[in-house]
């Protein structure tokens, strides 16, 4: 009875070893998320530059370049039209430009019909979505 | 290879407090210990001079760099010549069985694949891009943290109540590189490299070099945990000195060995500089202390042991906390001036949002395979051995962690609870899995050892 037991033990723990390695290989192999191993192909083929403009989205990432030349270090702005993590991306781009949602230099548009406000006019134009407001007044 | 150096000045920095502790607390440690546990300290190490450097502005840039790592070298080369022998020992000789041979293949097998998916990739996951790249890019252009740096707003730079070790780790690394955000990525594997070996080294004071690495590859082969191992977030640096700190805590209860105390009081400390949630365990950890001394006959002892812990933890976790106060700078989630009796009513309402969720983690193979189901049958199974000597206290700090935690994330959270919850509870998770597989593997070691036997 003890041994038999023992081996019904034996054949459980074996069993959950089993049941581990197979998940862990599946779940090794499995894209994780949609386009992963596509994504790698293209990370794998390019340099950092377009790895990175690749990840940002190539068009949001050519307008935040963009941006860093327009705007001098040190100095507030703000988007309007990009939100969530393209938002934290292009700010951590930004840096050391400050974002500052109240009052800020410059405004940065992007593929969005939300109005400016007033008091800033056209610094730079990219195309008519993708346009860099300047405070008027304002020096730098 | 310059990121090698940068990875190797930070080994240097560890090893010299290590090997002093060593020598004061007449230890010896095991070579990966020795590597794996100096990686931590050295972590600690980087983050605190940082931080001092700042509160007495100056600037730490290459030449500080330089000094720091030119000073810490003499010293290492001096201690290793003098006391290495005595603290470092040498590593198991004996020949690896298939099974060993198997699961060391699989663990490279799982490094190899964290590689390949990390080697191109740049920052870019969401709170890594939003707080610790961020913060680390700033602290690089600038040689340090600016002056103004935690006057500025939410808006321009989140979470500045947030430790800063994995910043101060980036910023570390980007002296030797130079400021490069896809090499930066590969500090990630680093780490989950030197959790898996630490946790060996600490499980082999308990068990078998087999049923060890057997336990080292169930944590390492979680697919969370290997997740994080591929992002930049501070979940997987917590979980790893959290995890430590406990096991060198429980052989401290077995023992009662001083340098296993302060190696756990040094790590805990060290988690303090991680994450907010460090705190918590902290909280346990004099907590469990304190009933240990008081249950005791070697009272006064233990009592001299836990005032030299308390001593450790203070000097490591006091810059930061009381700058953090004088500051006052508040979490944006966990706010309790903003946070009301309704709100909180509300939240202990919604509590079930969090059993919910909890569910959906524990039975997602594809996060944590079949972990939490193995863990929730060995408790189930083997609770009668609770109250069994050190276990007890184990058991509790466990179980204390995870009401103290659950209390202080979801019950005073003033922001949504159903976000926060979805948003916090894995990474929760992550800060208690190699916890609770130690603890598993220590509940199920009876039942493979008398096997053994029988056979």
């Amino acid at each position: 009875m003890k041994f038999k037991n023992l081996l019904v033990k034996k054949n459980i723990y074996l069993l959950v070893v089993f049941l581990w390695l197979i998940l862990w290989v599946v779940f090794l192999i499995k894209q994780n998320k949609r386009g992963e191993y596509i994504q790698l192909k293209f990370l794998y083929t390019h340099n950092d530059a377009e790895r990175k403009r690749f990840i940002m989205g190539q068009d949001l990432h050519d307008f935040v370049d963009y941006c860093k030349e327009q705007i001098p270090a040190g100095k507030t702005y703000k988007f309007v039209g990009i939100e969530g993590l393209d938002m934290v991306r292009a700010r951590y781009m930004l840096w050391p430009a400050i974002m500052d949602p109240f009052d800020p230099e410059f405004v940065l548009l992007y593929k969005s019909n939300e109005v400016v406000p007033g008091g800033y006019g056209v610094l730079k134009k990219v195309n008519d979505a993708e346009v860099i407001f300047k405070k008027k007044g304002s020096q730098g | 290879m310059i990121f090698c150096l940068g990875l190797a000045s930070i080994e240097i920095l560890g090893m010299d407090l290590v090997l002093l502790l060593g020598l004061l607390f007449k230890y010896r440690y095991s070579r990966i210990e020795f590597i794996t546990f100096s990686f931590f300290v050295g972590l600690g190490v980087i983050s605190y001079l940082q931080f001092i450097f700042y509160l007495v502005s100056v600037r730490s840039n290459a030449q500080f760099i330089a000094i720091v790592v030119s000073m810490g070298l003499g010293l290492f080369i001096y201690l290793y010549l003098k006391s290495a022998k005595e603290i470092v020992t040498s590593i198991d000789g004996k020949p690896l069985d298939w099974i060993e041979r198997l699961v060391i293949l699989g663990l490279f097998i799982q490094v190899f694949w964290i590689i390949l998916h990390i080697l191109p990739m740049p920052v870019q996951a969401f709170d890594s891009v939003a707080n610790f790249s961020l913060k680390a890019k700033i602290f690089y252009l600038n040689e340090g943290i600016p002056g103004n740096f935690f006057n500025l707003s939410e808006y321009s730079v989140w979470h500045l109540d947030y430790p800063l070790l994995l910043p101060f780790y980036m910023t570390w690394i980007y002296r030797f590189i130079g400021f490069n955000d896809v090499l930066i990525t590969k500090i990630m594997p680093v780490v989950y490299i030197m959790f898996l070996g630490l946790f060996y080294a600490l499980l082999t004071k308990f068990f078998s070099r087999k049923y060890s690495l057997i336990a080292v590859f169930f944590l390492g082969t979680i697919p969370q945990l290997t997740r994080y191992a591929a992002i930049v977030y501070a979940d997987l640096v917590l979980g790893a000195c959290i995890t430590s700190a406990f096991i060198y805590f429980i052989l401290y209860l077995r023992d009662k060995k001083s340098a296993f105390l302060v190696n756990s009081a040094l790590l805990f400390g060290v988690s303090v500089w991680i994450k907010n949630e460090a705190l918590v365990f902290l909280a346990v950890f004099f907590i469990i202390l304190a009933a240990k001394i008081a249950c005791s006959k070697e009272r006064y002892i233990l009592l001299r042991q836990a005032i030299l812990a308390c001593l450790i933890i203070l000097l490591i976790v006091s810059p930061w906390l009381v700058f953090k106060c004088h500051k006052g700078l508040i979490n944006s989630d966990i706010n309790l001036k903003v946070l009301t009796a309704g709100k909180f009513l509300k939240n202990l309402r919604d509590s079930p949002i969090l059993l919910f969720e909890l569910q959906r983690e524990v039975f997602n193979p594809k996060k944590w395979n079949i972990l939490w189901i193995i863990v929730i049958s060995v408790f189930i199974w083997k609770r009668k051995m609770f109250s069994d000597g050190i276990l007890k206290y184990a058991v509790s700090f466990v179980f204390l962690a995870l009401l103290f935690y659950s209390c202080a994330l979801f019950l005073t959270t003033s922001s949504d609870l159903c976000f926060h919850v979805e948003k916090e509870l894995t990474r929760f998770m992550i800060h208690f899995a190699g916890i609770f597989i130690f603890l598993t593997a220590y509940l199920f070691q009876k039942e493979v050892f008398s096997e053994e036997i029988n056979d």
